[in-house]
């Protein structure tokens, strides 16, 4: 993984010093809260419904065990004992003092990390595929060019005061694990018919009030003028983005509202100027810092192992965990592992400090040192021999960490909604909680299939409800919680904005209607192995309205 | 859940802490605590402008930050919000994984 230089470590030193003298002065009420507000933002502090929140940047996703390890230390010294995962890889500390801030910066930049850039009007975290570097469907690694991404776009001169945030998400597979057709820039790693790497380069997707998905502005850029190009959209929406109306200053307004040609002409040519001025990328440079993501020195391992076959035929916990939570490697005799923080009835995304340490110490141990925070808020034991997955296994279990439910309903991704945010319109965690139970049954769960349902507590769509299989939307009717539900979300290739069925649900009705939608999926699918997303494209939300409706009349 | 009180509802003035972000209360004497039964309360829309005034020239004095007034019941000696918002700062997250520990009160 990429390694500060000296350059990077005297910036963050010195980042430190600066919110540290601010955080100082704003304490002796020398700065009001209108002046230090924006800048504890450019720091990652907000300031919740409870207390200040931190949200610490985990660029592309990307954790060392030692790491892991200070995340810990912090929930534990400065926190409640927990952090929370994020949809964009990112955790944040719920119950921070500001008087503690800038040593809690201090210790993550011991260890090579910070907050900076994970709010404002900026470019925000780089987010790419939680299997990069390991997944057997890889084109290349996107982590290098999301890196690059994360130097350039870090206090750009020109970009620092945007619009609004900008988020960029790049996938090194055509099979999409980043979402990147709802980000603002989204980028697809390929090869032309020569081999040489480029990207398709997708702009304007977003969730919010007004979910759009982006639109491909070139299906093969050239991996050389990946900055040039990017430079161009940025400029063309720094200049051109509105700014009188925070709710239409994303990218995906000045899309909808310009036209993709007309946008597609403005960056194409403000392209032939940032050519010629932005930061070179030349095969050298992208090669040098590709070498920071060297894979690992993996030992032959035939592709079958015999330690993980017989304990999937001896141990049915194993088996069950293998089936949903193990991953296909590109290296014969290893495995990708999603270690999934959704325990039944568990708020999703959340890890406490003894199991972050747990997960640590088997990072360290059989996964080369490294883990992925994936943005549907589980982790990622990127490089686990097959070998090695019994003893893997046994160490999640002794943490609480080995449920075996990647993919299935009860791995739900929520915000934190209105139990933290004070965005929030309604509650998300104890809805996921409530629908988590309701499906505990592991039979159940794996009878039903791949099923994604995300829940958001406010239309800012933190929780991505747009594209669930099942979106729930929390909003406030006249003081009461109410949820609004959507269907046919999806966020991979064959992204697709979710259809609202109907009539929202109120607290208590609305558990009972996610389950009567999936009764009606279970009921009808052709079979099995038909998914529910490829049900609703089949036949639509009319089945579900019946149910829902009809059940309620 | 963020309509504001209306007048003539019964309000205390909420704020967050400067330094820890906690949740506090300002009381009849000037003090902020974070123990809402003992919040100083207003009854009319002027009590309720002079106790938001208050609340703001402390917060100018770098006390706590962002002041809001809150519409409250008095039951017996408990004083409760009456919007789940207020609830929920008042008794800490209803749920997640900072549960069960005891909330400011």
């Amino acid at each position: 993984m990429y390694r500060y230089d000296e350059f990077d470590a005297a910036f963050v030193r010195e980042r430190i010093a600066e919110f540290r003298d601010q955080v100082a002065r704003r304490l002796a009420g020398e700065l009001s809260e209108d002046q230090f507000k924006p800048l504890r933002l450019m720091n990652g502090v907000y300031l919740q419904l409870h207390a200040y929140m931190l949200r610490v940047a985990i660029p592309y996703g990307t954790l060392s065990s030692r790491q892991l390890r200070a995340l810990a230390r912090i929930a534990r010294d400065f926190d409640r004992g927990y952090g929370h995962f994020t949809t964009r890889q990112n955790l944040q500390f719920n119950w921070i003092r500001l008087e503690d801030m800038p040593d809690i910066l201090e210790t993550l930049a011991e260890v090579e990390m910070h907050a900076i850039q994970t709010s404002g009007n900026c470019i925000r975290n780089v987010t790419a595929d939680h299997f990069a570097g390991a997944a057997a469907d890889e084109i290349a690694d996107p982590r290098p060019y999301a890196e690059i991404l994360r130097q350039w776009s870090s206090l750009h001169p020109e970009f620092s005061f945007l619009p609004r945030k900008f988020k960029v998400a790049v996938t090194g597979s055509p099979r999409d694990r980043a979402a990147i057709q709802v980000h603002d820039i989204g980028l697809e790693l390929k090869r032309d018919a020569d081999g040489a790497l480029g990207f398709a380069v997708w702009v304007g997707g977003g969730q919010g009030r007004t979910p759009m998905l982006a639109r491909r502005l070139r299906d093969f850029l050239p991996e050389s003028d990946l900055l040039a190009y990017c430079e161009a959209i940025l400029r063309v929406y720094n200049l051109e983005g509105r700014r009188d109306n925070k709710y239409k200053a994303r990218i995906k307004i000045l899309v909808h509202e310009k036209g993709e040609a007309e946008l597609k002409a403005a960056v194409e040519a403000a392209f032939r100027h940032t050519r010629a001025t932005a930061p070179a990328l030349p095969r050298e440079e992208i090669a040098r810092i590709a070498a920071y993501f060297a894979p690992p020195e993996f030992t032959a391992r035939p592709a079958e192992s015999a330690a993980c076959e017989a304990a999937r035929r001896t141990d049915a916990a194993f088996a069950r965990f293998v089936a949903r939570n193990v991953h296909a490697h590109r290296v014969p005799g290893y495995a990708i592992v999603t270690v999934s923080l959704k325990p039944i009835g568990g708020a999703p995304g959340d890890a406490r400090a003894d199991q972050m340490e747990a997960l640590a110490g088997i990072a360290e141990r059989f996964s080369f040192d490294e883990l992925r925070v994936s943005h549907e808020q589980n982790l990622i034991l990127p490089h686990v021999a097959l070998d090695d997955l019994p003893a893997v296994f046994a160490l999640l279990q002794r943490a609480g960490l080995a449920t075996p439910n990647a993919g299935l309903v009860t791995d739900i991704i929520a915000c934190p909604g209105l139990d933290y945010c004070s965005l929030a319109n309604a509650r998300s965690i104890p809805v996921a909680q409530r629908i988590s139970e309701r499906f505990a049954d592991l039979d159940r769960q794996h009878a039903i299939g791949e099923l994604k349902i995300k829940i958001s507590g406010c239309i800012n769509a933190c929780g991505h409800h747009h594209v669930g299989h099942i979106g729930i939307l929390g909003v406030d009717r006249k003081g009461e919680e109410f949820y609004q539900i959507t269907l046919g979300g999806s966020a991979d290739e064959t992204c697709s904005i979710g259809t609202i069925v109907g009539r929202g649900f109120s607290s208590d009705e609305v558990v009972d209607a996610v389950e009567a939608i999936v009764e009606t999926y279970v009921a009808r699918r052709h079979a099995p192995d038909e998914t529910f997303l490829a049900f609703h494209r089949r036949v639509g939300d009319a089945p579900f309205r019946d149910a829902l409706y009809r059940k309620a009349a | 859940m963020s309509r504001d009180p209306q007048d003539g509802e019964r309000v205390v003035v909420s704020a967050n802490a400067l330094r820890s972000g906690a949740v506090v209360y300002r009381r009849t004497d000037g003090d902020w605590t974070s123990d809402l039964d003992t919040a100083a309360a207003a009854e009319t829309p002027a009590a309720a402008d002079a106790l938001l005034r208050a609340a703001g020239e402390d917060a100018g004095r770098g006390l706590v930050v962002d002041p809001i007034l809150v519409a409250v019941d008095r039951i017996g000696d408990e004083t409760r919000p009456r919007r789940l918002r207020d609830r929920i700062r008042a008794e800490g997250p209803s749920a997640g994984s900072s549960r069960p520990v005891t909330a400011p009160r």
